[in-house]
């Protein structure tokens, strides 16, 4: 199965759990009061039909661990529901202008209802986890555990990179962005879906320590991968604004990079810069740091920080190549455990 | 880097080469700073994992395996494929049994719990279910009722003593015995005291016997034993 798996398979399969997922997520979504300040709001950003890795993943590893999709399809709604919450509340602390191709919910509707939106969609995430029917007490006590371990962890992940924003830190290594995406992106992206998928279908006993290891290499690919599309990627599949982080101030490995190769006086700008995306509130407008980023990217370009980064990724993906095989060792082969497999080129080489 | 082959690539993949992915055997210097500088940052990442997995079900997180087993999944832990089968439906059963134990007690809780409810309003004394009054001929008895409503409602009571006899005849009327409160209130799973005296006036001595019954609730009654004593220089 691996070996023939294009990327057009990964992205079918991807689009055939994703869809599991959204149809199980209906009936935490629906219609009631009030509406139009709230539930129609709620519904808004999981509509907006994403790639849903963090589902796929977990239901994957579910049945490649020999559980089947009902007993995980709660999870699956789950993590899906507290990525939407995510979304909503990264675009506000980020002020972005787009997600998945649309205006964001705090640009339409303002901060306060967004943030209320948001809320409720953490809410909500807790949902699904409450039914233990088909995983019985233990096994959803357990789940139940490592969603709230997950959702601490990336909590505190976005703290610390809110944090080097707004104190303008740039002394940094590319270690240091590692351990940072390990906890904002790794722990909800892959750790989590790959341990609760491993969890349920082997019924609690499989070992987590490779998987969470793979999960950790996994989810460093996709993130890098996201930099790198951020400032490259097409605006129209990527779904949000290009530069964004850029201008943002966000401390990827293409800036860290930039930071430790630029001349001194280029790094007294790009420091400068920094200074003033991570005090955001205060420019007087976007325009200006359109072109402050734009000179940035030329910078990136000029000393190569997108190809350190690209092959940065790669050195990142070949540990997880590596891992698979040592979480997914006496796994027996199946279609689920060859989509695992090959999401790993597939970090390097999405688009969207 | 491992040994494994490659898949005949000697430099990097570019994005647009999709397919199974292999582990570079030739690495550019980037590329081997990025693979060890995850390599250091995951051994952190998961010595950081700091829940507690229940027993029995896998290693503590970030426990370093025996070095003849680079990941801790080898046959020792129990992962080769037949026996880790074994382990998952041994698990399973375990779960089904623990959860059908724990709903029938749930399930037998919930009986008993509306076999409580379903017993309705209850007298009661400081006693258990006789209420023993006992006093000198021509003095008083006095003791203590107490009622109880297991029902989902509020519930009125106007308690009353019946006559009470005794084995030759004699009778205490009930008009002798009164409460404080003469009414009381008792709201859904409450208790309420109340205080019941006998005045015994020309109550020759001996054993007594009757019921505390309250008016409105049909069901509810508890038996009375007043015994009555000589008194001095009385017979």
């Amino acid at each position: 199965m691996t070996a023939a798996m294009e990327l057009s398979d990964v992205e079918a399969t991807l689009g055939h759990y994703s869809s599991l997922t959204r149809d199980a997520m209906q009936q935490y979504l629906r219609d009631r009061a009030p509406g139009r300040y709230l539930y129609d709001l709620v519904r808004d950003y999981p509509s907006r039909i994403g790639k849903g890795i963090r589902p796929s993943l977990l239901l994957a590893t579910c049945q490649a661990f020999g559980g089947s999709i009902d007993q995980a399809l709660g999870p699956a709604v789950a993590i899906e529901l507290a990525h939407n919450a995510f979304l909503i509340h990264d675009d506000i602390e980020d002020d972005s202008r787009q997600r998945r191709g649309r205006p964001t919910l705090h640009r339409v509707h303002g901060t306060p209802v967004a943030i209320n939106v948001g809320d409720a969609l953490a809410v909500l995430a807790m949902q699904p986890l409450r039914d233990g029917t088909p995983l019985g007490t233990r096994l959803s006590q357990r789940v139940s555990d490592e969603f709230v371990h997950m959702l601490t962890r990336t909590i505190e992940g976005q703290a610390i990179e809110l944090g080097w924003r707004a104190d303008n830190v740039v002394d940094l290594e590319p270690t240091d962005y590692l351990e940072l995406i390990g906890q904002k992106t790794c722990w909800y992206t892959t750790v989590w879906p790959l341990r609760v998928g491993a969890l349920i279908g082997s019924a609690g006993t499989a070992p987590l320590d490779a998987i969470t290891r793979f999960g950790f290499y996994l989810g460093a690919a996709f993130q890098i991968r996201d930099d790198l599309l951020n400032l490259v990627g097409m605006e129209a599949e990527y779904g949000k604004e290009l530069l964004g982080d850029v201008r943002e101030g966000k401390r990827t490995l293409m800036l860290i990079h930039l930071l430790g190769n630029a001349s001194i006086d280029q790094r007294k700008s790009l420091i400068a810069f920094l200074d003033r995306a991570g005090k955001h509130s205060d420019l007087p407008d976007d325009s200006a740091l359109d072109i402050d980023a734009e000179a940035i990217l030329e910078l990136m370009v000029h000393y190569g920080s997108l190809e350190f980064a690209f092959q940065f990724g790669q050195g990142v993906a070949t540990a997880a190549y590596e891992s698979f095989h040592d979480a997914f060792a006496h796994v027996p082969r199946s279609a689920s455990r060859g989509f695992i497999e090959a999401l790993i080129p597939y970090m390097l080489a999405r688009v969207s | 880097m491992n040994g494994r082959e490659a898949d005949g690539h000697a430099g990097p993949r570019r994005p647009g080469e999709f397919g199974p992915f292999q582990a570079l055997t030739a690495l550019t210097d980037v590329q081997r700073r990025g693979l060890d500088a995850a390599t250091q940052v995951a051994r952190e990442f998961a010595d950081r994992l700091d829940m507690q997995p229940p027993p029995g079900t896998q290693p503590t997180a970030g426990t370093q395996p025996p070095p003849d087993q680079p990941n801790g999944s080898g046959p020792e832990n129990g992962h080769e494929p037949g026996l880790a089968q074994l382990r998952v439906t041994v698990a399973r059963a375990l779960d089904l049994y623990a959860d059908l134990v724990r709903s029938s007690f749930e399930g037998y809780a919930d009986l008993m719990d509306q076999m409580l409810r379903s017993r309705g309003v209850e007298f009661d004394s400081d006693g258990g279910g006789l209420l023993t009054l006992q006093g000198g001929a021509g003095a008083r008895a006095a003791g203590m009722v107490w009622m109880h409503n297991t029902t989902a409602r509020q519930v009125s009571a106007v308690p009353r003593l019946t006559d009470l006899a005794s084995h030759d005849g004699r009778v205490v009327p009930a008009s002798a015995g009164s409460f404080q409160p003469a009414e009381l209130t008792i709201e859904p799973g409450a208790s309420s005291p109340a205080t019941v005296e006998v005045v015994l006036g020309d109550v020759a001595p001996g054993v007594y016997r009757g019921y505390v019954l309250a008016r409105g609730l049909p069901d509810a009654a508890l038996p009375v034993r007043l015994l009555v004593r000589a008194e001095a220089g009385r017979s």
